[in-house]
């Protein structure tokens, strides 16, 4: 296996794990704007199978490939990209797959609270509108 | 001192291998990627989890004491090396042979210098991850491939980096407030 294949499985398990532990976030906090799922049990049962199986991996990576060595700069930049593409998937999935069922109600517009009440786009729609109507006043 | 560490070391490394289950499970803690994996991904869920703006800039403080202990590892490595025990001893080796110099242990260096930040700002979670640090660096040891002395080294240069990065962000205050409150103006803090 080439350094490639291995940075680019590192980087997908990387990714699954980011988008269970923001579940996982999303349901302990009532973060309802991010996660994909209406109650909050189906997005722990999610977490748990996006983070449990790649930390599995993760323990047993030597075992796997003894001589496939991510060196710590490679790690750093494979899980920085792997952390980015998992919020921007998540975010943005959670905005297409709660549409409908999520009221834009703009009762809180800052920080990550406001996702509580709205999806990431809703939220972004309501900052730009908001900023508009400051700038025609 | 060096003969110390040499004891400690065939000590602690001489518990390998008697029992198949123990050596599994330390391999796994001390390889090179499991633990620094599940810190990376505690201070994602410490930063998106937490309420406390304190929290926050701790993760951040991790981040630059992450940064300054790994130069302090560069820099170490530059001016001083010292060989692996494998070489010098006879070792009940369970993990690969690294090249490198024994002295820091890098993974050691790196996970205490994102547990410090977290435990000045919260006791709590914060003694999670040094305990966590601990027994990677112990495991480091067992697996063979650390002298005890390279893993308190690492920490005493993380406990340094950790410190330049608390200061670092009490002395740019401002400046790491104004990114907090751009960040949370996007909905990311």
């Amino acid at each position: 296996m080439t350094i490639f294949e291995l940075s680019l499985r590192y980087s997908i398990l990387i990714f699954l794990a980011v988008t269970g532990v923001l579940h996982a976030i999303a349901a302990y906090r009532g973060l309802k704007g991010i996660s994909f799922f209406t109650y909050k049990i189906s997005a722990y049962i999610f977490a748990a199978i996006t983070i449990i199986p790649p930390l599995a991996i993760f323990f047993t990576w030597n075992e796997r490939w003894p001589i496939g060595l991510i060196q710590g700069p490679e790690q750093f930049y494979c899980f920085i990209a792997g952390t980015i593409v998992a919020l921007v998937f998540t975010l943005g999935l959670s905005s297409i797959l709660k549409r409908t069922s999520i009221t834009d109600d703009p009762g809180e517009l800052h920080g990550i609270s406001a996702l509580k009440n709205m999806t990431y786009y809703q939220a972004i729609k309501q900052l730009i509108r908001s900023k508009g109507s400051n700038c025609s006043k | 001192m060096f003969e110390v560490d040499k004891q400690i070391f065939l000590w602690i490394n001489g518990l390998a291998g008697r029992s198949a289950v123990a050596d599994s499970i330390i391999q796994g803690i001390a390889n090179d990627y499991f633990v620094i994996v599940s810190f990376c991904l505690g201070l994602l869920a410490i930063w998106f989890g937490s309420t406390s703006k304190e929290m926050q800039k701790a993760v951040i403080a991790a981040v630059i004491s992450i940064g300054l202990a790994s130069l302090l590892v560069v820099l170490s490595n530059h001016f001083y090396f010292r060989p692996r025990p494998f070489t010098e001893l006879p070792t009940n080796l369970l993990f690969y042979k690294p090249s490198d110099s024994s002295f820091p242990s890098n993974l050691a260096t790196i996970l205490m210098a994102i547990s410090i930040p977290i435990f000045w700002t919260n006791k709590k979670i914060g003694s999670l991850f040094i305990g966590a640090s601990i027994i990677t660096g112990l495991a480091r040891v067992y697996v063979g491939i650390h002298y005890p002395f390279d893993i308190l080294g690492g920490f005493i240069l993380a406990l340094l980096a950790s410190l330049a990065a608390i200061y670092i962000l009490k002395i740019m205050k401002k400046y790491f407030d104004l990114l907090l409150r751009m960040l949370e103006k996007v909905f990311l803090a």
